[in-house]
């Protein structure tokens, strides 16, 4: 079953001479439970496709559609809502929020939700993020692969339909980077999340079950990963 | 220009809204301080003009010097000799005219233009001995100087046979020229140093958090300049460099501001109080004043762009860029309560928290609502003061008309019966002997019958002999309580000794032997009919506690009222509207009044007077409070829209985890609301604390009956204009970056 269908999808900057495609004429479906790296050069429109099936930023043309819903004619706040239910998004800066501790961070589209906390799945899901002991620390008390990782914490905790990581990995170290990368895969392979993450980074690629390779604003390849195993063996190794 | 001030400059091109609100701030502030001076300057030149006009141009004049001496007085290098005239004979200028120069001029000189004024003296009166008025102006006008003048010129005559010199000094206009006390002198210094220094203080506190905030957001670009190899006084100068910029454009702005501002005081001065000062109030620019807010403004900006300075030099390059100083948060330091949450949800959680973060932001933002909310509170309670005391007063003096001097009630009640005159009453004093033992002397007063009945009936008398009746009036209501004078009750009789009045006509008769009251003491009884707490005399303070009132009718009255006036025991008051001219004409027609010591006073003019003075000051109040308000939003305007434009990101990042525009709107609202309910909590105490301390000193709780009021307007208009103000700032703001894109938002700043 598709979870995201984008249909001509494209993003265009400035006017003329000066006109850009970012993202030109896209389209293509992810099925729920599907893990999918995006991967392409710095300035590919990558990042601006993921934005855009985040709600974040508005397509020129084209349509996504999330669960069956068409959120390209969603106004300001039907889509703010929508995404806090349904979107969970990672950034390369982990954007946490400097004044909420970790477990305040991890709830926050909870609470916006005005939802009940499940106590029990924060517990859960704090200790798979390995935050146990730091769950009243403020993000400037934390170092950058916890940080993202309560990012990734935030993502998770409404169970969206759609996980988006925009270059999780980009800011972090290799032991760190790799640690994040797992929490995706067990992720997806734990609670059958479907994530789509952007990368440049072809190892972190391979741990994806499905790569898109993007260029000049255009899907250029879209292939199975075989290999998820043996590579994060390798990767490990 | 050098790279780094070019810097600056682009710095503030590029953030030209907050450019031009610390522009306004600082001019406003400087234009306060040059009004000051400037209205000051106005004030005094006008004065000098306005007794230059009456009294001449002279500081005083050597009487009746013989021509061939006059010499000696020009040859002195203290004084400057103006012009001549005849000396003020009678015969000269005339009985009446003499006998009001004599009397009344001794406070300035007499207009001379129309008493022959001589500009020079031929060669052959130079030679005579015919006796001179000399009009002479000093060089210097100190008291020392005046002083020295005088002693000179007089030494110098005396030395050449004359017995005495009569020196006739226009004291109105040496004062107006700043001849005073060097006590008086030094505390005129003190009180502008005092309110140049408020001022001032006020001034750097507004305009430094400017600069602090636009350094603190340049902190990234210090520290790119410190990381290629600027040296941290070439970044402080930064910083001064763009102090000395907005000088340059808010120092002549305030000038045009002051200018403007003076006209506008100055006019509704000639409009308030022109007919009480006497004179019309015009502009006076000293380049004085101009040269005083050129340097002080100068230093006000350097001071007020030092720290920010300081911080620019001392930033290291890498927490700089990292910008990590702006994040070091701890999480006690941010704690909110369960409270929070529960009732306004995480939008309230984030706006407690906000602002416990940013509170060195809001700091300036939250004094700045405090000192212009308890500035208006207590300012507004001081005219609501000043309000009471004066309905008071002029609902208990409703009299239009006053009287004073040796007019006997005989004459009054002709006069009132020829005039007509319908609504009045008059009081007497009957003198008691002083007792040195007692602090609870009694006094009598003895009240118009007319005047009498009424009292005694609003008091409750329901008798109808008021020829025998004595109020006491021993008791005194003030905000502290009721204070009890003499202790006597309704049918006790009092024992009093009193003072016959044919003790004054005797020491009229025999103005050679010393006459002792003793020998004219006479012991009378007076049984009490009402005791009162009620005010019946104004303004004689024995007659407002300790006295006891009885008619003119009261066998009392009849005995030992004085026969004769001379001891000016009487008090007229006529409450009939609009009949001052013809009460003074009918005085002067029928009375000496110069020799009788008859006054009357307009008193509908005073109080007319009264309330314009009352304006004027509400005007000059509530302009002052105004102009600082108006400083203080600027300062707010800049603290919020930098406050929130740095935090764009962080509300990017709430929006595009899904907070909605409603949540996000809330949001800023609690946190608005939370900060200026704080400073307005504090503002409104501290407003109450000066009302308390305005009417601890003005209106001591033992002398007066001013309750302490609370000052409901000031409060509700403060609490509505603060809401208002910080509302629209905050609307403005977050509408400037709702309008940007989430994640162009995110991408264009990131920790």
């Amino acid at each position: 079953m598709a979870i995201l269908q984008v249909e001509h999808l494209s993003k265009q900057y400035g006017k003329g001479d000066n006109l850009v495609m970012a993202v030109n004429d896209v389209s293509f479906e992810v099925q729920q439970g599907e893990f999918v790296a995006i991967i392409g050069a710095s300035g590919s429109g990558k990042s601006t496709l993921l934005h855009m099936l985040g709600g974040v930023d508005n397509p020129s043309s084209g349509e996504i559609i999330i669960g069956g819903q068409n959120i390209s004619r969603f106004s300001a706040d039907k889509l703010a809502v929508f995404r806090r239910r349904n979107i969970g998004i990672i950034y390369q800066f982990y954007n946490l929020i400097p004044v909420l501790n970790v477990r305040e961070n991890i709830t926050l589209p909870a609470d916006l939700d005005k939802r009940k906390i499940d106590e029990q799945y924060l517990t859960e899901l704090i200790d798979t993020l390995g935050l146990k002991e730091r769950v009243g620390h403020l993000p400037n008390q934390l170092s950058g692969g916890q940080q993202q990782r309560v990012a990734i914490g935030r993502a998770l905790f409404m169970r969206p339909a759609l996980i988006l990581a925009d270059e999780p990995t980009g800011n972090l170290d290799s032991k760190a980077s790799e640690e994040i990368v797992r929490l995706l895969r067990k992720a997806n392979e734990q609670y059958g999340q479907t994530i789509i993450m952007v990368t440049h980074d072809m190892k972190i690629a391979e741990y994806a079950t499905r790569i898109i390779e993007f260029n000049d604003g255009k899907i250029t390849a879209d292939r199975q990963n075989n290999r998820v195993g043996d590579s994060v063996d390798a990767h490990r190794q | 220009m050098r790279i780094v001030n070019k810097i600056s400059i682009r710095n503030l091109r590029q953030n030209r809204q907050r450019t031009m609100m610390t522009i306004a701030g600082a001019a406003l502030s400087f234009a306060l301080i040059l009004t000051t001076i400037f209205m000051t300057a106005s004030f005094y030149d006008s004065l000098e003009r306005s007794f230059i006009a009456t009294h001449g141009t002279a500081h005083a004049a050597f009487e009746s010097v013989p021509a061939n001496q006059i010499q000696l007085i020009k040859s002195e290098p203290t004084v400057e000799v103006l012009y001549y005239s005849k000396p003020f004979t009678k015969e000269r200028v005339g009985e009446k005219n003499y006998q009001y120069y004599t009397l009344y001029a001794p406070v300035g000189l007499y207009p001379l233009d129309a008493y022959d004024k001589i500009e020079s003296l031929d060669a052959k009166t130079r030679a005579s001995d015919e006796p001179y008025n000399v009009f002479i102006r000093y060089r210097d006008t100190s008291i020392d100087g005046v002083e020295y003048a005088n002693k000179t010129v007089r030494h110098a005559l005396m030395d050449a046979g004359l017995d005495d010199v009569s020196i006739r000094t226009n004291y109105d206009l040496l004062n107006a020229q700043g001849h005073t006390e060097e006590t008086s002198k030094l505390l005129a210094v003190c009180i502008a140093i005092i309110v140049l220094g408020f001022l001032s203080i006020a001034a750097i506190f507004f305009i430094r958090n400017s600069f602090t905030i636009s350094a603190t957001e340049r902190i990234r670009d210090f520290g790119v300049l410190a990381s290629i190899g600027a040296r941290p006084r070439q970044i402080r100068g930064m910083v001064f460099y763009e102090a000395f910029y907005i000088a340059l454009f808010a120092i002549p702005l305030s000038i045009a501001l002051s200018i403007a501002g003076t006209l506008g005081l100055i006019f509704a001065t000639n409009h308030f109080i022109g007919g009480t000062l006497g004179f019309a109030v015009s502009l006076s620019l000293p380049w004085q004043g101009i040269a005083v807010i050129v340097a002080l403004g100068l230093v006000i900006l350097i001071l007020a762009a030092a720290s920010a300075a300081t911080l620019a030099g001392r930033c290291s390059p890498i927490a700089a860029l990292r910008s990590s100083n702006d994040i070091k948060i701890k999480a006690k330091k941010v704690h909110t309560s369960a409270i929070i949450r529960k009732i306004w949800g995480i939008g309230g959680v984030l706006a407690s928290k906000n602002l416990k973060r940013s509170r060195n932001k809001y700091r300036t933002t939250v004094v700045s609502i405090v000192v212009s909310v308890a500035l208006f509170v207590g300012m507004g309670s001081f005219v609501q003061y000043i309000q009471k005391a004066m309905d008071e007063i002029s609902s208990q003096l409703a009299a239009n008309i006053t009287i004073t001097g040796a007019l006997s009630p005989k004459d009054f009640r002709k006069m009132a019966t020829k005039l007509s005159l319908r609504d009045f009453e008059y009081f007497g004093i009957i003198e008691t002997k002083m007792d040195e033992s007692s602090s609870n002397q009694l006094g009598i007063r003895t009240v118009s019958r007319e005047a009498f009945t009424r009292y005694a009936q609003k008091l409750g008398y329901g008798g109808s002999d008021f020829s025998n009746l004595a109020i006491l009036k021993n008791r005194a209501d003030t905000a502290s309580g009721i204070r009890v004078g003499y202790e006597a009750n309704a049918g006790d009789t009092i024992k009093l000794s009193i003072i016959d009045p044919a003790f004054y006509a005797d020491i009229i008769d025999d103005v050679t032997e010393v006459i002792s009251t003793d020998d004219y003491v006479r012991d009378v009884k007076v049984t009490v009919g009402l005791t009162t707490g009620e005010v019946i005399m104004q303004g004689d303070e024995q007659a407002n506690f300790n006295c006891i009132f009885i008619s003119e009718d009261h066998p009392i009255a009849k005995q030992y009222m004085p026969s004769t006036t001379r001891n000016l025991s009487f008090q007229y008051r006529i409450m009939d509207e609009g009949r001052f001219d013809d009460v003074d004409n009918y005085l002067s027609a029928k009375f000496n009044r110069a020799e009788d010591f008859i006054e009357t006073t307009n008193m509908e003019i005073i109080n007319q007077s009264t309330k314009n003075l009352l304006y004027l000051a509400e005007f000059f109040i509530f302009g002052f409070i105004a102009v600082l308000a108006i400083i203080g939003a600027t300062n707010i305007f800049n603290t919020i829209t930098t406050n929130i434009a740095s935090r764009a990101k962080e509300f990017a990042i709430l929006r595009s985890v899904g907070m909605t525009k409603k949540e996000f709107d809330n949001m800023i609202r609690l946190e608005s609301i939370f900060y200026s309910f704080r400073a307005l909590f504090i503002g409104i105490i501290c407003g109450l604390g000066v009302t308390l301390l305005i009417r601890q000193t003005f209106w001591s709780a033992d002398e007066s009956n001013v309750d302490f009021i609370m000052p409901w307007t000031s409060i509700i208009i403060s609490i509505i204009a603060v809401l208002i103000i910080v509302f629209f700032v905050m609307r403005f703001s977050i509408r400037r970056i709702e309008e940007k894109n989430i994640i162009e938002t995110i991408r264009s700043e990131s920790y």
